[in-house]
């Protein structure tokens, strides 16, 4: 059996490298791993920044703040790399079929996909190092207790920038191993695995009992804790909580769309949903930077009202605390911008992946004089329903972790939770751009004059 | 070489049609080309009511180019596709897209091979589709469809999956689906290809009877001989070009 190991270089130069015909859907990807790259390295100099700042009271707070913005960046970042590299399988998936016709086994052909969605996230990287470049003076501007960074504060050394960047190539690695344990590469073509969704309702049940404990962890944490304890506690909570919003997003979504399906009258509906449902976890992942966004934007928008309330008491504040509270916005302001970038990526790439993945089906319907409107809407449609889930559920967490705080922003700074709906209703704008901006890929798709019959 | 279109267009030796048939579709000096290759050069065909016009030719012949011209899937470059449609006659080739979805969803049926239908809906979901998309109220769609499905001896099985069908009955659910808006003209791409013998003779019984036995018109690209036996005409294509056209 042939193994990556004995394949000689040229040949898998000829296998992995870009065609000039798909340079389009190469481009998008490429994209996405270069926002990743600038993003992450712009943040880890400001972690750094806030990591390494003065703290004279021994409580560590800083330090929390670096922890929770490196946090808001793990799930997002993984969660791009697996539409990423999707999308590269799916777009070269003749190529990889005709590689298992020809006799290679299929963990030989994954291997190249890997390799292939390594190269492809290497591009990405390279690129992101060439948007970063231009960031170090303007985040030097950013100050922290008060003392702006200047360029040393927020300058990476040459070996910390060659770790990001393989971290990323690695995160695209592992997500596109992870995500091509769905694919079936058969000599005959690449397609999905089609096991039933599994949707118990015990997703509900383990999402409600985690929810239940870090709400009582968030509740419980005190400076007693010590700044390690606190820090650990808040990237835990952030992490497995936006861990679970995928194990019950995909439940919901499957719900919502059977109800639907139901009361449906019209083609492009009954279609929708059946699609939504023969895999809800593909439509959440479509969304899931939306339910990021919102995750993140409701906390954001209180702890932004709070801090305006408690600043307008300026008599019981200290004048290093007014110093703290502003670097507070500083990151939530840097989180939510971030959550957004990477929607904004994300939904252009998992959008192309999405018409890949169900070409069989758009071509199926053209065939029987389905309109492209319609079949627009149908994608639209698609799309809203987990949507409307990715929007309010995640929200509603948030709102449960942040309750104190959240009560408090409602009651003596309203305007902050219109911002807070409108954060949302930008994501959810981005996403319908996103079903609207694939339309070329989808003519493109339809326009292929090979096409099987 | 070209085939003379009275040739082409030669009426079924078992019907004999009346001279005053109609044709339902005409091809006239169709030519398509992708870049420098040539895929159809001057196709001339008539099809009339009631015929069935066997397809056949080796591969890269222009088989599937030739029923994607004549079902409005792609304009020639040079000639013209003419449908006599329930509203008068339309050349295809100067309708829009769009226009050319309504022709597909009005007028034609198309069974293809098993991937075909939309394996996320069930079996009364695909073939309802058409009737939904022609604004049918969905209880009225779905009654019309048990009905078909029933008709083809499919009853019961209404609720399935396409995967949970076998290969005959997922090309009997298209058929049904082809029926559904009463398509004048129905498109196969070698419907029997994945079939074994008993289950291909059976299924293109049962295509013949719902097409031309109804006065529809069958158009079937097929490498199967026996198959294109069963056929009123077959053409022969090589190179994009008719060599052969004859009835049986």
């Amino acid at each position: 059996m042939r193994t990556l190991a004995n394949l000689r270089l040229p040949a898998l130069w000829l296998l992995v490298r870009p065609a000039r015909a798909d340079l389009s859907s190469t481009a998008l990807p490429v994209l996405a791993f270069a926002v990743i790259s600038a993003v992450a390295l712009s943040v880890v100099a400001l972690a750094r920044a806030y990591w390494n700042a003065p703290d004279p009271e021994g409580f560590g707070q800083y330090r929390i703040l670096a922890a929770g913005m490196l946090a808001v960046l793990v799930v997002p970042v993984g969660t791009l790399g697996g539409a990423a590299a999707r999308l590269s399988t799916r777009r070269r998936e003749d190529r990889l079929a005709t590689l298992r016709l020809l006799g290679a086994s299929s963990s030989w052909v994954r291997g190249v996909a890997l390799v292939e969605a390594g190269l492809v996230a290497a591009g990405g990287a390279l690129v992101g190092l060439l948007l970063y470049s231009p960031l170090p003076p303007l985040l030097s501007f950013v100050s922290v207790a008060g003392t702006p960074l200047g360029s040393e504060g927020v300058g990476l050394a040459l070996p910390l920038v060659a770790v990001l960047l393989l971290a990323v190539v690695v995160v695209a690695v592992v997500s596109a191993g992870a995500s091509l344990r769905l694919v079936l590469i058969s000599p005959l073509g690449v397609r999905m695995r089609q096991s039933a969704p599994r949707m118990h309702w015990l997703r509900v049940a383990i999402a409600g009992f985690v929810v239940g404990g870090a709400v009582l962890v968030l509740q419980l944490a005190s400076v007693g804790w010590g700044a390690v304890g606190v820090t650990a506690a808040l990237v835990v909570v952030l992490i497995v909580v936006m861990a679970v919003l995928n194990l019950l997003g995909p439940y919901l979504v499957g719900r919502l769309a059977q109800r639907r399906l139901v009361r449906s009258g019209d083609a492009g509906t009954l279609i929708a949903m059946r699609g939504v449902l023969e895999s809800p976890q593909a439509a959440w992942r479509q969304v899931s930077g939306v339910a990021l966004a919102s995750f993140i934007a409701v906390p954001a928008g209180s702890v932004l009202g709070f801090l305006a309330t408690v600043l307008r008491l300026s008599d019981v504040v200290t004048p290093e605390q007014i110093l703290f509270f502003g670097d507070i916005r500083v990151v939530v302001v840097v989180a939510v911008a971030v959550s957004y970038l990477l929607v904004a990526c994300s939904v252009g790439v998992t959008q192309a992946a999405a018409v890949m993945e169900r070409r069989a089906l758009y071509v199926s319907l053209d065939r029987l004089g389905m309109p492209f409107s319609a079949m627009t809407r149908s994608r639209r449609l698609s799309v809203s329903t987990p949507l409307l889930v990715a929007a309010v559920v995640p929200a509603l967490i948030a709102a449960l972790l942040v309750v104190p705080v959240l009560g408090v922003s409602v009651v003596t700074a309203p305007l902050f939770i219109v911002t807070v709906a409108g954060c949302i209703a930008v994501g959810v704008v981005l996403v319908q751009l996103g079903v609207v901006g694939t339309t070329p890929v989808l003519r493109r798709v339809l326009a292929q004059p090979d096409r099987a019959l | 070489m070209s085939v003379d279109p009275s040739s082409a267009a030669a009426p079924d030796a078992r019907q004999q049609p009346s001279a005053e048939w109609e044709p339902r579709l005409s091809a006239r000096g169709v030519g398509v080309r992708y870049g420098e290759t040539v895929a159809l050069d001057g196709v001339d065909l008539v099809v009339r009511d009631g015929e069935s016009v066997a397809v056949m030719g080796p591969s890269g012949s222009g088989k599937s180019t030739l029923l994607h011209a004549l079902a409005g899937i792609i304009s020639p470059d040079e000639g013209t596709v003419t449908l006599r449609t329930r509203g008068g006659v339309r050349e295809l080739g100067g309708l829009s897209d769009a226009a050319r979805s309504g022709v597909r969803l009005r007028e034609y049926g198309f069974v293809f091979q098993q991937g075909m239908l939309i394996p996320e809906l069930t079996a009364v979901e695909n073939v309802a589709i058409p009737l939904l998309l022609t604004g049918t109220g969905k209880s009225a769609a779905m009654e019309r469809a048990t009905l078909l499905l029933g008709e083809l001896g499919l009853a019961g099985l209404e609720g399935r999956r396409i995967g949970q069908l076998s290969g005959g009955q997922a090309q009997r659910v298209a058929i049904a689906r082809a029926r559904a808006t009463d398509a004048r003209v129905v498109f196969a791409d070698e419907p029997t290809g994945s079939l074994d013998s008993r289950t291909a003779s059976e299924v293109l019984n049962v295509l013949l009877a719902e097409t031309t036995a109804q006065g529809r018109a069958l158009v079937m690209v097929t490498h199967d001989e026996a198959v294109a036996s069963r056929c009123s005409r077959i053409i022969r294509l090589k190179d994009g070009r008719i060599v052969e056209s004859g009835t049986r």
